[in-house]
């Protein structure tokens, strides 16, 4: 299927950089730039799941939104299997948005109420026609529909017919109708109930395994990404602040700001009398005026002096492995009081 | 049906005897009526709160968890509301017998709540402060210097810097956690002794929601208030709570104190919530879900409204409704399916 060599990453970010302009009047230019997301790298496999956790206004949406090619960078690079993704001709931006596709957190709105399911899951084969015969479109939607967990009657449907969970199904069905090998899970399963939650998550993971396609799932819920990730990018102010192995971050963060936000997950442990938590002073500064330094220093419990000036350095473990530090938590580490 | 003993039993609470619990609910429901159907949201739910402690509720969209805090704090448009209940006592006192000019006297001012979205609760085109001060404007007589002096104060007991600054501030200059505390600040502007927070802190991020849920719990010591959290997050609840109830469809399907419900889960729906949680399950291995989705509340099917997603259903959980048992853990539960060697000994 492809040419490149197997070691090749299907995906790969370069120093990718969104800035946006804001406020201003017609004449004066902008008042301020938001720098969404701030010179973000790293490298996905194909069949992997990359996670990206991080809170409202760290970038998060807009690197997914970038990777989809609805925002223009400002600068770096993105290949998808080596081809730059941001200066392909018409027939391979074609093929890119055949090859990259996307599931939405809001499956009521991400689904027009004015087409029927058949409609819905046939729309990508009508933007791509060669794709598929037109013959054949009733039995991949039917095909699909199986995939998915829903009964193949459902076709003639309209959304408005159907449960969150359900339509969550038909979204991840939609983007498989074109056989993609990217789909981007912008926050999957945060619409739904804890109880359906479950169900979409072990579809996700069916889904990969039968159709050999990577994930980056964009999620606030760390038990989420936990649970589906492979590999985890942990972003805070439009940069990403550590980067590794899905488990072996969880259970070794080592940037400060992973270890507050690990601790701030709400869990079950009757067993615990008190739980080791850090609370962060504040919150998330503006992405419009970011600490200088290093951008976490102003929550951060380790801060020292050094932190106010150089941007701390990329400091890289084993594999690939990352966290931007001056001072990494070690191992064992207490935690602040 | 009476609440099980706190392992920590609070002492005499203001005004109120040590036994008696500052909110009694019992058989409470709440259907919603239109031409065309009948939406039964609240179907028979029974559940006290002590003072001092506190009491979660926990449930899916359409549980029917917050309709019943709303119909407690008159909230709800009736009709097409109608409630009934068999009591729904404050501090010893129906609540349903109250007049409105009686009951006035209780709203925002003995009882209070906090709402999910912050957001749309503040009103826009008012600065916070006028907001906060506006619950002594209508429940006290206080000058406008002490107004704003006692807003001030509460604002900096829920952790907002500058207060005196930022008073002067609308809600869109402030965050979304900020938002969130000067909800909290309003709530507990007239010291109530009871706080029914609803999801305060689903809208907001995981280190921000550590915050509030920090000071919900430092607020709640120090003013000896009762708090009612309702959530969907179990995790919170093991977290924060005295006790707790699992709602489905309009029932309370377990309730006890936090060992005995999480501890020792024994309503099938629980044992589903809790097996569906990512943290519960090894990576690699896959999530345990409950089947199916939640019932049309207009539409419920008969007997247990969970017998159809019930992997331990029973053919009479079809027809007769779940039977509420004691179990010799402690803990109530709606089930036809407890094992028998399970149940207290009366």
């Amino acid at each position: 299927m492809t040419t490149n060599p197997p070691s090749a990453p299907l995906l790969e970010v370069e120093d990718l950089v969104k800035h946006f302009e804001v406020g201003g009047g017609l004449l004066s230019g902008p008042a301020g730039v938001v720098r969404a997301v701030d010179g973000v790298s790293f490298r996905l496999d194909r069949e992997q799941t990359l996670g990206i956790v991080g809170e409202s206004g760290c970038g998060k949406s807009t690197l997914a939104r970038t990777l989809l090619r609805l925002e223009t960078p400002n600068a770096g690079r993105v290949r998808f299997e080596g081809q730059d993704i941001f200066v392909a001709d018409r027939d391979a931006s074609r093929a890119l948005n055949r090859r990259i596709q996307v599931v939405f957190q809001d499956p009521f709105a991400a689904l027009s109420p004015r087409m029927t399911i058949f409609d819905v899951l046939t729309e990508p084969l009508r933007i791509h026609p060669d794709v598929l015969p037109r013959a054949r479109w009733g039995d991949r939607v039917h095909e699909l529909l199986g995939r998915v967990g829903l009964r193949p009657e459902f076709a003639t449907r309209f959304a408005h017919e159907f449960s969150g969970g359900q339509l969550q199904r038909i979204g991840i069905a939609r983007a498989l109708v074109l056989e993609p090998e990217l789909i981007i899970l912008d926050e999957p399963v945060s619409a739904l109930d804890v109880s359906i939650q479950a169900q979409v998550i072990n579809l996700l993971e069916e889904v990969q395994e039968s159709f050999g396609v990577a994930y980056i799932c964009i999620s606030h819920d760390l038990s989420v990404i936990r649970h589906i990730a492979d590999r985890i990018a942990v972003m805070y102010l439009g940069e990403i602040v550590e980067f590794g192995d899905c488990e072996t971050v969880y259970e070794h963060p080592s940037h400060p700001y992973t270890r507050a936000l690990l601790s701030a997950e709400p869990e079950i442990d009757l067993e615990r009398e008190h739980k080791a938590q850090v609370l962060l002073k504040g919150e998330i500064p503006s992405p419009l005026d970011p600490p200088s330094g290093c951008r976490f220093r102003n929550r951060c419990w380790k801060a020292r002096e050094r932190c106010l000036e150089p941007p701390p350095p990329v400091v890289t473990g084993p594999g690939d492995r990352s966290a931007r530090c001056h001072f990494p938590v070690e191992p064992g580490e207490d935690l602040p009081a | 049906m009476s609440a099980p003993a706190r392992e920590s039993a609070p002492e005499a609470a203001r005004g109120t005897d040590a036994a008696a619990p500052l909110l009694e609910v019992r058989d409470l429901r709440i259907e919603f009526r239109s031409p065309a159907q009948t939406v039964r949201a609240v179907r028979g739910v029974s559940f006290d709160v002590a003072p001092r402690e506190t009491f979660a509720i926990v449930g899916e969209s359409g549980s029917g968890k917050t309709v019943s805090m709303m119909a407690l704090m008159r909230l709800l448009q009736s009709p097409p509301a109608h409630i009934e209940a068999e009591a729904l006592r404050f501090e010893g006192r129906d609540l349903l017998t109250l007049s409105g000019a009686e009951w006035s006297g209780y709203a925002g001012d003995r009882i209070a709540m906090v709402f999910q979205d912050a957001l749309t609760a503040l009103n826009p085109v008012y600065t916070v402060g006028w907001q906060i001060g506006e619950m002594f404007r209508v429940h006290r007589d206080y000058s406008r210097r002490e107004v704003r002096e006692r807003s001030v104060e509460l604002l900096r007991q829920v952790g907002i810097p500058e207060p005196e600054r930022r008073l002067g501030d609308y809600p869109h200059q402030f965050s979304g956690g900020m938002r969130q505390r000067a909800m909290i600040a309003m709530a507990i502007a007239l010291e109530p002794t009871l706080l029914i927070a609803d999801e305060p802190t689903t809208a907001l991020d995981v280190t921000v929601q550590a915050q509030i849920m920090d000071l919900l719990q430092r607020l709640k010591e120090e003013r000896d208030m009762s708090l009612v959290l309702i959530t969907h997050d179990l995790g919170l609840v093991a977290e924060t709570a005295d006790r707790v109830a699992i709602m489905y469809a309009g029932s309370v399907m377990e309730s006890g104190t936090i060992r005995q419900v999480l501890g020792n889960p024994s309503h099938p729906y629980t044992l589903g919530l809790l097996g569906s949680r990512p943290q519960a399950i090894e990576r690699g291995h896959k999530l345990q879900p409950i089947l199916g989705s939640p019932p049309n509340l207009a539409a419920l099917p008969g007997g247990c409204a969970f017998h159809p997603r019930c992997p331990r259903a029973l053919d009479r959980c079809a027809d007769t409704p779940a039977p509420i048992v004691r179990l010799a853990s402690g803990q109530d539960v709606a089930c036809h399916a407890i094992d028998e060697a399970r149940l207290a000994t009366p």
